[in-house]
């Protein structure tokens, strides 16, 4: 009987399985490699009891696993890929302290490139009240982060996190808006373009994540 | 013969009946229907992932004879999904037998 951990590499399944977990994060390839290869073990040892030698048995194997590539597209529609599981992440618990710096130089060159600006109490008004939906964002992004990675609970906080973002990006649809009002055509397209690229991203990533992360990888 | 559609519903009826691992699913679904349902078992995988995601089944990893595995089981949502989606199959496939034998 074959053990994934005593047995020498397979070639032929570690190939299958380089191609099947192709751009996935690390947590989901280990955890499909892990599964594939009890898998294939399990296949080799039903074709050798049904008669068939070493090298038989391995290719009968391999060709039931089928198509790497199908499997692949398969994988990648249920698991995060290395770019989504960093988006999702941010800059990772590690180095939040980037991700507060970050959060920071975009509030302040958005209040620079605002309050320069503001020639009257009404604009005041207004850049006062996106920079406190900024500033909300911001904190609600951070916290939930932190309480994702302590908790291991993707689903609620995770939505969450989605959530201050999005209230993020609203708050830039705003500028957007208000921009283009005061003929600002230039600004307002940069804004428009920068949100257009994350809510691509994230039109991805919600999908994903209205899903519940399996609890043990 | 071509599974498309129809795996997931597959999987929830062999989990049923108790925990399995993957391998034996795959077997399971093979075996009842007497090899007509064939399939790429590379492709079974994904459907436990998002069928796992969706709650409707649930993982554990158990030693056995040396090795570990990983058994899927299906969770309350799981059972209750199967339910209606038996009964959704066999009125679709009541209906479509009554159409085929009636031309």
């Amino acid at each position: 009987m074959m053990n994934a951990v005593e047995e020498p590499r397979f070639p032929e399944v570690d190939h299958w399985l380089s191609v099947a977990t192709r751009k996935l994060c690390s947590t989901s390839k280990e955890r499909i490699r892990r599964e594939i290869e009890e898998h294939y073990f399990e296949a080799i040892d039903a074709a050798k009891s049904q008669g068939s030698g070493e090298a038989a048995a391995r290719r009968r194997a391999i060709e039931s696993l089928g198509d790497p590539r199908s499997a692949a597209r398969s994988f990648r529609r249920h698991h995060l890929t290395k770019f989504q599981a960093g988006f999702v992440r941010g800059l990772g618990e590690k180095r939040s302290i980037h991700r507060f710096y970050l959060w920071g130089i975009v509030m302040i060159l958005f209040l620079a490139m605002n309050f320069i600006r503001v020639s009257n109490v009404w604009d005041l008004g207004i850049y006062l009240g996106m920079f406190s939906v900024m500033l909300a964002a911001f904190v609600a992004h951070f916290w939930w982060t932190r309480w994702f990675y302590r908790h291991q609970q993707a689903r609620a906080s995770l939505t969450l996190d989605m959530f201050s973002t999005w209230v993020f990006f609203a708050s830039m649809q705003f500028g957007s808006s208000l921009l283009w009002y005061k003929n600002m055509v230039a600004d307002a397209f940069v804004y428009g373009a920068a949100l257009l690229f994350l809510l691509t991203i994230l039109a991805v990533l919600l999908r994903k994540m209205s899903d519940r992360p399996p609890k043990s990888a | 013969m071509h599974l498309k559609g129809t795996l997931p519903l597959l999987v929830l009826r062999v989990l049923g009946s108790g925990p399995k691992h993957g391998y034996r699913i795959a077997q399971e679904i093979k075996d009842t229907s007497k090899g007509v349902l064939d399939f790429r078992e590379g492709t079974l995988y994904p459907t436990l992932h998002a069928q796992e995601n969706k709650g409707l089944i649930e993982s554990f990893e158990m030693k056995e004879k040396g090795r570990t595995r990983r058994y899927y089981r299906l969770t309350d949502e799981g059972r209750r999904v199967l339910a209606t989606e038996r009964e959704a199959w066999r009125r679709l496939s009541v209906a479509v037998n009554t159409v085929l034998e009636g031309t």
